[in-house]
């Protein structure tokens, strides 16, 4: 009998160098044995691919993307605070601006006084703010909820109260007019600014408000993948039992 | 189809659904070697599912020196071998107890299969599963590779921690036990088939 196994290996399964394999198939037409040998083992071959395997369904829970943090997270704090620091700069200019035009000269200090709805009724000084009317442009930003003449009359309240804007009938060449004028101006700078406020409040709440239903389901998807790796955990524990029992049977 | 290598990359770096492709690509092959190293259907979707678990878990550690796939067999052939080892067992051959035509017919591979070929091909398989599971493991697990996975003698060697030679002289051995086996099973069957024709026919 040949020792030729390692050869007849290479020559069956296809790794045999060129070289080799004219080799193999030489000695194949001289040795019987060998002849025989590799015939029986292609018919293996072939009977091993009857070999069937049962139909598979996919055990994989396959993982849940990441889900993509919510924009004001992704935010880098540098970006954040340099924001705030303009809102915050911006803010003073404007409060800085509203006291500069309309603060009383000094030499007036005697006609000064601060305006409310009730003097406004009483005094002939022009009339402040009550018959502010507000512009076409506006009517539509009012928060859901909130009724926009009470926040009219509220930013009225807050600018009366404040002690920036004065009565101004006694500047050379201010005209009562112009001080209603400059005021509305006041009132709807103020009601833009609050305006403003909102729009970015009503965007920031709608987006969190996406933000924690995607959250939400994916918490959700997980928690389903959790149950059903307990489900396969309580049958293998279910079937490592039962067999534990047949065997104690046994 | 993107390769195995980016998609390893892929999922190292965190992209999850890069794995899920990985495990949708691998799962029929890893099932169907732990199923043909262990012969029993829950056990091989166990070994299948902590497989992929143990190679997520492990991805960072993958160095790319070998094939994915291979790396993944190498999981799934100590995973089985831990389990034979724990429970002390050899594979289990489920050997079709009567074979019913009818269910049979349902199970046709292609519509021109005979019901006739149809057992014929239940039996091989059976005694191929049977055959296959008295081989000393190393030669089954050889043969295994080869026969059901295609790797190479130097890829199983790998698989195995083994030299060359090691590998085509258990490949060598283990196809002369089948081919003995199942030239005398199939003798049997051939022998069955004529004892029942002769007492049918003498009715």
């Amino acid at each position: 009998m040949c020792d030729q196994r390692e050869r007849l290996m290479d020559y069956l399964y296809d790794e045999a160098a060129p070289a080799d394999r004219q080799g193999v198939e030489a000695h194949l037409e001289t040795c019987g044995d060998c002849r025989t040998e590799m015939r029986a083992f292609r018919r293996v071959r072939q009977d091993l691919l009857a070999w069937d395997v049962p139909e598979y369904e996919s055990v994989w829970t396959p993982f849940v993307p990441t889900p993509v943090a919510p924009w004001y997270q992704q935010v880098p704090t540098w970006a954040m605070a340099t924001a705030a620091g303009l809102m915050f700069m911006l803010g003073t200019a404007g409060g800085f601006a509203a006291n500069v035009l309309l603060v009383e000269p000094p030499t007036q200090s005697a006609a000064v006084a601060p305006v409310n709805e009730s003097s406004n009724a009483t005094s002939d000084a022009p009339v402040m703010m009550a018959t502010s009317v507000a512009p076409a442009t506006t009517a539509s930003v009012v928060p859901p909820g909130l009724d926009e003449a009470a926040v009219r009359a509220l930013i009225q309240g807050e600018i009366a109260s404040s002690g920036v804007v004065r009565v101004a009938s006694t500047a050379p060449g201010f005209t009562p007019a112009m001080r209603q004028a400059l005021l509305e101006q006041t009132e709807e700078l103020v009601y833009n600014r609050h305006k403003q406020q909102w729009d970015l409040m009503g965007q920031f709440a709608t987006r969190v408000q996406g933000d924690l239903a995607r959250e939400r389901q994916a918490s959700q998807i997980e928690l389903g993948n959790l149950r059903d790796q307990i489900a396969g955990l309580q049958q293998t524990v279910n079937f490592l039992v039962t067999q534990q029992s047949a065997r104690g049977q046994q | 189809m993107t390769p195995d290598e980016e998609l390893v990359a892929r999922a190292t770096a965190g992209d999850q659904d890069a794995f899920n492709q990985l495990v949708k690509r691998w799962e029929r092959p890893i099932y169907a070697l732990a199923y043909r190293t262990l012969g029993r259907d829950e056990e091989a979707r166990d070994v299948v599912q902590d497989a992929f678990l143990r190679a997520y878990r492990g991805l960072k550690g993958f160095k790319g020196e070998a094939k994915f796939s291979s790396w993944l067999y190498r999981i799934t052939l100590n995973l089985c071998r831990d389990w034979m080892r724990k429970e002390r067992r050899a594979p289990v051959v489920q050997t079709p107890e009567g074979v019913d035509p009818i269910d049979l017919a349902d199970q046709q591979a292609s519509p021109t299969e005979s019901v006739e070929d149809l057992v014929a091909r239940r039996e091989m398989s059976a005694a191929v599963q049977l055959a296959m599971a008295e081989l000393p493991e190393e030669q089954r697990t050889a043969i295994m590779l080869k026969e059901y996975h295609g790797l190479t003698f130097q890829e199983i060697a790998d698989q195995l921690d083994c030299p060359l030679s090691t590998v085509k002289t258990r490949l060598y051995q283990g196809l002369t036990v089948l081919r003995r086996r199942l030239e005398r099973q199939q003798a049997e069957v051939a022998s069955l088939r004529r004892a029942t024709y002769s007492a049918g026919s003498s009715r």
